[in-house]
């Protein structure tokens, strides 16, 4: 059937990228090692013939970290595309309410301030991070609200507003406290990865709720594209559907970049290639971003892994980078074919 | 079928409507007609529940619309909107797909039912070969006729059309209202449509409300309502109404004496 078909392809990809970020690294493991080795670990069959560093490397550091990039672009491909039904706005993506300054304000404070780290551990940033970006949504939510309605309009004007007042914030705190610069710049780039299985488990939750109740929003998204009016004479609750939507997606895109730091482009761009090549009912939209939001971002952190290695760029520098000519020859290809 | 109750309606405290009653029995259609600015569509907007009545009361059938979910109120009211800025890039079916929202489950998927209604709806407003055609890429008049299918496709009683002619040509229009004539008989919708042109709504209308800044002014048949002493004073310019020579319904036209002013 026609419909399973870029299913299939998408699936593909996402086991061939997946596999690609536990390969590469400052050690490269062949492919055979690793399929022995999870061969072994599942059933216990073969010989352990491989150094026994190879154990901590894959599953303790590569496959932790393979997950965490996986469920962070998966996160902001399916909110972005959600964001940009919701709106209506093909320049819409997860970060258009004010979840990433947030987020930013969230995390430098963090770091400025030294916070005793020994509260929350490696969790401070995070931390601070995620409830940054949702206290700055909830700002924009109360101060967008007209009479018990939620405007989209006045939605994207409060978050664009109190984006900026977050963004100069954090520029002041980030020469206020110079010594933490080269921290914090590498967060807001997307350069703020944790190791280990912990910060896979803490948002784990977060996004499985978030996604997952995106995935059965692409019919309401699609009579939302005719407008408040209509999408309510069809038998839509507007308002409670555009709020539940809004605090899916944003709930999603702030654990995404609480435990990765900001990076862009993925959640603008992904849905607009699954629509370039595969259309635009959401009911195929969102599920094809989700995974095509994980593809794009295990690509790229393969890339800013080792491109410098050891070094590891922030992995928002590679997405731009990659993303934004990827991005034009699909554009420049496509043609006649955007569907906006 | 459809009971509207002395409904006011009011927009930050002023109110556009008042206390406004109409009935329209399954089968018929009841036009609506009016200058600019009357209240017609704000009406319509009352009726299908975007925007409450601050007095009065919607039956459809013996149920009270206000009290209904929304999607229990898509089953009894459709509302067929002006093809204007229709999302390009939907097929028409996906569009008429639409029509189905207040029967689809959780995740939006369609039951052979819901395909037998699209396949129905399609085929009444004569679309079908159209299905697979994005909706941008069609004439006003086969936009119309999709949006007309959406509506078919929510299966409801009750039909409300805001001025569906507006952006069609002559072969357009009467091919519409004769298409709609023919399912309010057939299928036995009422049918409540605001219409522009006057001699439209004699020819087509049962009956005809004439809605004059928030009010009834009269309400009956075509004949009754559509004369030169109820339409000259509000629309403001004299008319002259002479019978049509086939259905002697009535055919509303400027009075000759403005083309001897305009002279």
């Amino acid at each position: 059937m026609a419909k399973s078909r870029p299913y299939l392809w998408s699936f593909g990809f996402l086991f061939v990228a997946m596999t690609l970020s536990v390969v590469i690294g400052s050690v490269l493991i062949p492919l055979s090692t690793l399929g022995r080795m999870f061969l072994h670990h599942i059933s216990s069959v073969g010989q352990t013939d491989w150094p026994a560093a190879y154990e901590t490397i894959v599953f303790q550091v590569r496959l932790p970290h393979m997950v965490l990039v996986l469920l962070t672009g998966a996160g902001l491909g399916g909110s972005g595309a959600a964001y940009q039904g919701l709106f209506r706005n093909p320049l819409a993506d997860p970060y258009l309410i004010g979840v990433a300054s947030g987020a930013g304000l969230g995390a430098v404070i963090a770091m400025a301030l030294r916070w005793p780290v020994d509260v929350l551990g490696f969790f401070t940033i995070p931390a601070f991070a995620f409830f940054g970006a949702l206290l700055t949504v909830m700002v924009v939510y109360v101060l967008a609200q007209v009479n018990r309605t939620l405007p989209t309009t006045t939605l994207i004007l409060a978050g664009v507003a109190v984006s900026s007042f977050t963004t100069a914030a954090t520029s002041f705190l980030l020469l206020a406290s110079a010594n933490e610069l080269y921290r914090a710049l590498s967060w807001l780039l997307g350069g703020g990865t944790i190791g280990g299985w912990s910060p896979v488990g803490a948002m784990l939750p977060y996004i499985l709720v978030g996604l997952g109740y995106l995935i059965t929003t692409g019919h309401q998204l699609n009579v939302l594209q005719f407008g408040d009016e209509q999408a309510h004479q069809l038998g839509i609750p507007v308002e409670r559907v555009k709020r539940l939507i809004l605090v899916a997606a944003t709930l999603t895109t702030a654990a995404a970049v609480a435990f990765s730091g900001l990076i862009g482009f993925i959640g603008l761009i992904v849905p607009h290639m699954v629509r370039i090549v595969y259309g635009p009912d959401y009911r195929h939209l969102v599920p094809l971003s989700i995974i095509g939001g994980g593809v794009a971002l295990l690509l790229a952190d393969a890339v800013a892994r080792s491109i410098l290695a050891p070094q590891t760029l922030p992995v928002g520098i590679i997405t731009a980078l990659a993303g934004a000519p990827f991005f034009l020859w699909i554009l420049r290809t496509a043609k006649s074919n955007i569907h906006w | 079928m459809l009971d509207i109750t002395a409904v006011s309606v009011a927009y930050d405290e002023k109110t556009i409507i008042h206390e406004v009653s109409l009935s329209i029995q399954p089968g018929e259609i009841v036009a609506l007609v009016g200058p600019n600015g009357a209240g017609k569509s704000t009406l319509l907007k009352a009726i299908s529940g975007v925007i409450p009545a601050v007095r009065g009361q919607i039956h459809v059938g013996d149920q009270q619309v206000r009290d209904l979910s929304d999607a229990k109120r898509a089953r009894l009211l459709a509302v067929v909107p002006q093809a204007r800025s229709l999302p390009p890039h939907f097929t028409v079916y996906q569009t008429v797909l639409l029509g189905r929202t207040p029967y689809l489950g959780w995740l939006g998927t369609t039951s052979p039912i819901d395909e037998e209604a699209i396949d129905t709806a399609l085929t009444l407003a004569n679309i079908r070969a159209l299905k697979d055609r994005w909706v941008g890429t069609l004439s006003g008049g086969e936009q119309q006729r999709v949006l007309l299918a959406r509506a078919l496709a929510q299966d409801t009683p009750v039909l409300l059309l805001d001025e569906p002619t507006t952006h069609l040509d002559f072969r357009h229009q009467t091919e519409l209202l004769s298409l709609i004539r023919e399912l309010a008989t057939t299928k036995k919708i009422a049918v409540l449509m605001v219409l522009h042109d006057l001699s439209h709504a004699g020819m087509y209308g049962d009956r005809v409300a004439l809605m004059v800044k928030g009010e009834i002014k009269a309400f009956g048949p075509p004949h009754q309502v559509l004369t030169p002493e109820n339409l000259s004073p509000v629309f403001h310019v004299p008319i002259t109404v002479i019978p049509h020579p086939d259905t002697q319904t009535p055919l509303i036209i400027p009075d000759g004496n403005i083309y001897n002013k305009a002279d």
